[in-house]
């Protein structure tokens, strides 16, 4: 088997695309030495050698004066001797183009314009259920399809069972708070006026707080996770609940950790929240009072929800969300896991609020918000303070 | 040269046979053996002699062979070429040009591939201008000399091999052209073809225009509709048209070549924050090249400056506000 190294017109300026041939230096088939000079080829900037890339025979394939261009074979080398035509004939068959790789096959999600892609998320659709018509798929053909099927969106809502969070009748819920602060504090008046449930001890990492009693419940440890886990298979309480409203990342970690133990969570809802019918909760919820939960509106796990707030029918909550006081919702408003809510604030109807966003007391609004995003309302500020003391 | 026997032509290397380094005057030193000078390697003495006979009736046209060479020639810039029309008021005109290819995506390294024009952005009396593929660029430099300011005018080197696109249909983009108050283009182009309102504006300059067209025909494919804003004047920024053609559109990408802080995206966006206070949807996006030197390798470089792939990112990201 003959060897064959082509030699390529370099690239030795910016500036030019192809070199001219002046001269070559080596005759067709003479012997050759790596490194030794081939040939002098000219660029508008300057004159330069092309070098042998290695020992053999050698055959010039490109004519003085021509102008080639960069990468083009202009020479071979071979390792034995051969006819100018063999040479020719070997380079082709190196030179065949590869064979080209099978086409990827078209994902269903690439069908879909990004437009299409969008919408389809936003009203929760799987791309994959669409129906194909060997185009792609549009926005409209994603509104035409969302309509078709309007009736049977919400059907599951329907079948839901409403109480899903009553603890057996009959029976007192025995609650561990986690978290000893404001938190604790408010969710004992809860408890106070809910005779089905009844805290039994409270746990919080501050060492000061160890021994001492909150409202006639003792704070009998720290946040750990193990002891937690303990006191539960000792039978020391049934369902624990998180008091902890303003760090949301502490909040949603003790929540995880604690739920992939298998400890179960109560909800924590004030008797003067107003819930719709079919409301859906996870666990873990905390509800405060004068709370509006509308018809159909569904919450995750694990939410702090304050005093009046107003959860419009069909919201759709994530987890581990936080509201402060009177946070008011419009319609079919959706929020991911973690959103943050001040005070006061108003949210129009389908908005979709990404997952963490924080968004600061006061604001109204209008338009989605993208995950992590911070929302702040520069409605008021001290404009001029009193010069009175 | 051939209306105008005050035209003069000075620069390095721009002699026949050469023709300058990428062959823009290229024929004309034989042509006009009297009027078209090489000089010596020096921007500042070339920068120099242009507001001289400039300021003595003439019209010269001056070429730097690179723009990144432009600083070289900064203080006859900024303190003599943007000052006499200010200084002297109407008893006088600074009929000048000084043409600069810009830009990288040759390869060419960190010193020959810089869009620098924002260190002489908002200098009064003085105008930057950089015309995309989309405006006939012979048209407006014959303008600029004609006119009566000092002009930098930039050359995208990229641009230089581009099929010039001056049809009002194009495929699906459409393309309408304002002028602005000094008679220079501010194109707009979209692609869609209705009334309908575009989902994105983009507001861009000089070789993002080749770009463009790909990546607006790309859209039009996700049914993601833009109306992009291509001013040739970058300084006097005719910020009234912009803010016309943006007006109503909810998200806003800025892109321009150069690296973004500090520089004309910032003030373009500064502008539209103030006309469209309260109607976006987001803040503004700003595109450009990362804040890096750029790199002589290519794979490295195209790291580096914009390129399509950047470009539909940044509107995917937009989109999914």
């Amino acid at each position: 088997m003959v060897k064959v190294l082509p030699v390529k017109m370099p690239k030795v300026s910016p500036n030019d695309d192809n070199g001219t041939i002046v001269e070559w230096l080596r005759a067709t088939s003479e012997e050759v030495n790596k490194g030794e000079i081939l040939c002098i080829v000219e660029t508008t900037k300057s004159i330069f050698e092309i070098e042998s890339p290695s020992g053999g025979y050698f055959f010039p394939l490109s004519s003085v004066g021509e102008a080639v261009d960069v990468g083009v074979t202009i020479g071979a080398i071979t390792d034995t001797q051969v006819t100018q035509e063999e040479v020719i004939h070997l380079l082709e068959q190196e030179e065949q183009p590869q064979e080209i790789a099978a086409p990827v096959p078209v994902t269903n999600e690439s069908t879909l314009t990004i437009k299409a892609q969008l919408l389809a998320k936003r009203l929760g659709i799987n791309p994959a259920e669409l129906p194909q018509n060997g185009q792609r798929i549009t926005e409209e053909d994603v509104k035409k399809y969302a309509e078709s099927r309007n009736t049977s969106l919400h059907s599951d809502r329907l079948e839901m069972d409403t109480v899903r969070d009553r603890y057996p009748e009959g029976k007192i819920q025995r609650i561990l708070i986690i978290g000893g602060g404001d938190g604790a504090v408010q969710l004992l008046d809860v408890l106070a006026k809910t005779p089905e449930q009844q805290a039994v001890a409270i746990l919080d990492d501050n060492p000061e707080l160890r021994g001492k009693k909150v409202n006639g419940v003792p704070v009998t440890g720290g946040i750990d996770v193990e002891q937690i886990v303990a006191l539960y298979e000792q039978d020391e309480f049934d369902a624990a609940i998180i008091s902890i409203s303003t760090i949301i990342k502490l909040r949603a970690e003790i929540f995880e950790k604690l739920k992939s133990r298998g400890i179960p969570f109560a909800n924590i809802i004030h008797p003067s929240v107003v819930k719709g019918f079919n409301v859906k909760m996870g666990e873990g919820n905390v509800i405060m009072a004068f709370t509006h939960l509308g018809a159909c509106a569904s919450l995750g796990d694990n939410n702090f929800i304050s005093a009046y707030c107003s959860i419009e029918h069909h919201n759709e909550m994530g987890n581990h969300c936080s509201f402060g006081p009177g946070v008011v919702t419009s319609s079919r408003v959706i929020f991911g896991d973690q959103v943050r809510c001040g005070t006061g604030i108003f949210i129009e109807p389908k908005i979709h609020i990404g997952a963490k966003a924080v968004i600061g007391s006061g604001c109204i609004i209008w338009q989605n918000v993208p995950d992590g995003a911070i929302l702040k309302s520069k409605l008021n500020y001290v404009e001029r303070a009193s010069n009175k003391k | 040269m051939e209306k105008d026997p005050n035209a003069i032509l000075l620069g390095e290397d721009i002699l026949d046979p050469y023709g300058g380094a990428f062959k823009v005057t290229k024929g004309l030193s034989t042509k006009f053996p009297q009027r078209v000078f090489t000089t010596p390697i020096s921007e500042a003495s070339i920068a120099g002699l242009t507001v001289g006979m400039a300021l003595r009736g003439m019209r010269p046209i001056a070429e730097f062979m690179f723009g990144d060479f432009i600083t070289l020639a900064a203080d006859q810039i900024v303190n003599h070429a943007a000052k006499y029309m200010g200084m002297y008021g109407d008893q006088m005109k600074l009929p000048m040009v000084l043409r600069t290819p810009v830009g990288g995506g040759r390869g060419y390294g960190p010193t020959h591939s810089q869009s620098l024009e924002k260190m002489f952005l908002g200098l009064p009396m003085f105008h930057i201008l950089a015309p995309s593929h989309f405006v006939h660029p012979g048209e407006i430099l014959v303008q600029a000399i004609s006119g009566s300011y000092p002009t930098l005018f930039l050359e995208n080197k990229l641009l230089y091999p581009e099929v010039l696109k001056l049809e009002q249909h194009s495929g699906v983009i459409n393309r309408t052209v304002h002028f602005d108050e000094h008679n220079y283009p501010v194109v707009v182009l979209s692609n869609f073809p209705d009334k309908r309102k575009a989902d994105i504006a983009i507001v861009a300059y000089g070789g993002i225009s080749r770009l463009l067209g790909p990546v607006l025909n790309q859209l039009a494919q996700e049914e993601i509709w833009i109306t992009a804003c291509l001013p040739v004047s970058l300084s006097p920024l005719p910020i009234k048209h912009i803010q016309a053609t943006t007006e109503g559109i909810k998200k806003i990408l800025v892109i321009e070549e150069a690296s973004p802080a500090f520089g004309w995206g910032s003030e373009v966006s500064a502008a539209l924050y103030d006309a469209h206070a309260g109607q976006l949807d987001g803040p503004i996006l700003r595109i450009g090249a990362a804040n890096s030197v750029i790199p002589a390798s290519k794979p490295l470089e195209e790291k580096v400056i914009v390129s399509e792939e950047k470009i539909l990112s940044a509107v995917f990201e937009v989109m999914a506000w």
